[in-house]
């Protein structure tokens, strides 16, 4: 994100907005730390331009200073628009396709984090009986991630029998989906979080989970791991007997797909 | 799409909190906008307390104080609900018109799965969150990280919860507001007013 310091006042109200906390008020202007900054476009987004002429805001603080007035504005304005979302070259554009949910992503034409899980496996059988699906959200919730991180991730992984969702947007960015290793020109970008998408044997399923777990405990961010599998003719779910013999808890909530989708055929 | 997988709260909260959410990607055919169109009107007929429609291939939160105005001619892709029996009439109505495109609910899985029974639906698939693993010393208190786990791609930020507590607790803003205002970034309408409302109304009774 880019502030315009002839336009900034230092309101602060874009502080409170960024999803990573790497905007500051630095001598009356925010200031963005550029390298930790995801480009989520959220403080743009959500703080909508006022269009007032900065010098006369600056006069009325400062008048507001003298007299020990408090003017309670609302946060979710920029008085003066000093926000700008810049034009990002490759591979900095990776981080706002990541983290901008209203923008698809270039190799899937999917918005936000461009995962499949089981939200259409009533359509495509993706995750079929005797299986189980894994999606491993790094920098989730609220913390944001490195592609390094991720790498570290991804090819302790790929040595066990996974395998890699071919239309996560994660695994475009793989040289090779059997060593888990990623492009080494992004490695140094960062993203609110990014979601690794796999599938494995029900009886795999302990072993990869014990990777994740192991992993995860060597980073600098945090993981929120998920598992899913087809339920049973009577609606029962088999992943769950598996995490719980291997010492994992389940949440009580989650994603039901209700099997109301059916392909589409000629004529459909 | 909403990533809806990894909402926290309490069982009591949880009973308060279900997104029902389309994804025809892979239902493209040119019935498809008169399909979506109806998923709309059903969920909208049932009082969402949140809803985004499609925009230029990406989700788009609707103003929840103009919803039916912002909804005419457009479609939904999310909508969210603050209980149980109204999912389970959307459920019904879903079932009934038959409409090919894959629906999911979040929500509590015991809960949905009754909400199919009564529908006459077997469940096809579920999925569940195992939590958080690694660096968890770097999240904020229990209340910040339910309210931010209720957007799914994580676009209510920290620091905007925290602030918005402290003006509640200040009395410079109500928890009604204060909600209005979190549920502001999460594009994709997963965020629950309700649940949000009455987490910020006990903070403040605490205080």
């Amino acid at each position: 994100m880019k502030i315009d310091e002839e336009k900034c006042v230092g309101c602060g109200n874009c502080v409170s907005f960024c999803t990573m906390g790497v905007i500051r008020i630095e001598n009356g202007l925010a200031v963005v730390n550029e390298d930790e900054c995801v480009e989520c476009n959220t403080c743009y987004r959500c703080c909508e331009s006022e269009g007032l002429n900065p010098t006369l805001v600056r006069a009325l603080r400062k008048l507001f200073a003298v007299f020990r007035l408090r003017y309670d504005g609302r946060i979710d304005v920029c008085p003066t628009g000093a926000l700008t979302p810049p034009e990002l070259e490759w591979p900095r554009s990776l981080r706002r396709a990541f983290s901008d949910p209203t923008v698809a992503h270039d190799s899937t034409g999917m918005a936000g984090r461009g995962t499949e899980e089981i939200k259409t496996n009533d359509i495509t059988g993706r995750i079929g009986p005797g299986e189980a699906g894994v999606v491993i959200d790094l920098g989730r919730p609220g913390t944001g991630v490195f592609f390094h991180e991720i790498d570290r991730m991804t090819r302790a992984l790929a040595p066990l029998r996974v395998t890699f969702e071919p239309e996560n947007p994660l695994t475009a960015l793989m040289i090779d989906a059997r060593t888990g290793n990623l492009r080494d020109d992004i490695l140094q970008e960062k993203v609110l979080s990014a979601i690794i998408e796999l599938k494995v044997t029900l009886g795999d399923l302990r072993d990869v989970l014990n990777v994740v777990d192991d992993v995860a405990g060597t980073l600098d961010t945090v993981v929120s791991a998920g598992v899913s599998s087809r339920c049973d003719s009577d609606g029962g779910v088999p992943h769950e007997r598996v995490c719980v013999e291997a010492g994992y808890s389940l949440s009580p909530n989650g994603k039901t797909n209700l099997g109301l989708g059916r392909p589409v055929t000629f004529g459909d | 799409m909403t990533n809806t997988l990894h909402r926290k709260g309490t069982p009591e909260a949880l009973k308060e909190d279900f997104v029902v959410f389309a994804t025809p990607t892979r239902s493209l055919s040119p019935e498809l906008p008169a399909k979506m169109k109806r998923f709309t009107e059903i969920v909208l007929k049932h009082g969402p307390v949140n809803v985004a429609k499609l925009e230029n291939m990406a989700m788009r939160r609707v103003d929840s104080r103009r919803m039916h105005e912002e909804m005419q001619d457009q479609l939904a892709l999310t909508a969210t609900f603050d209980n149980v029996e109204a999912v389970a009439a959307v459920i019904a109505d879903l079932k009934e018109a038959d409409l090919g495109v894959p629906i999911n609910v979040s929500g509590l899985l015991e809960e949905i799965k009754q909400c199919c029974g009564k529908a006459g639906l077997t469940r096809h698939s579920a999925e569940q969150s195992l939590g958080v693993f690694g660096r968890t010393d770097r999240l904020p208190s229990r209340e910040v990280v339910e309210i931010n786990s209720m957007c799914g791609h994580g676009m209510v930020s920290f620091n905007l919860i925290k602030k918005i507590i402290d003006e509640i607790k200040l009395d410079r803003m109500t928890p009604e507001q204060g909600a209005d205002l979190l549920a502001k970034p999460c594009e994709c309408a997963a965020f629950n007013p309700t649940r949000a409302r009455k987490l910020l109304e006990t903070l403040r009774q605490k205080s």
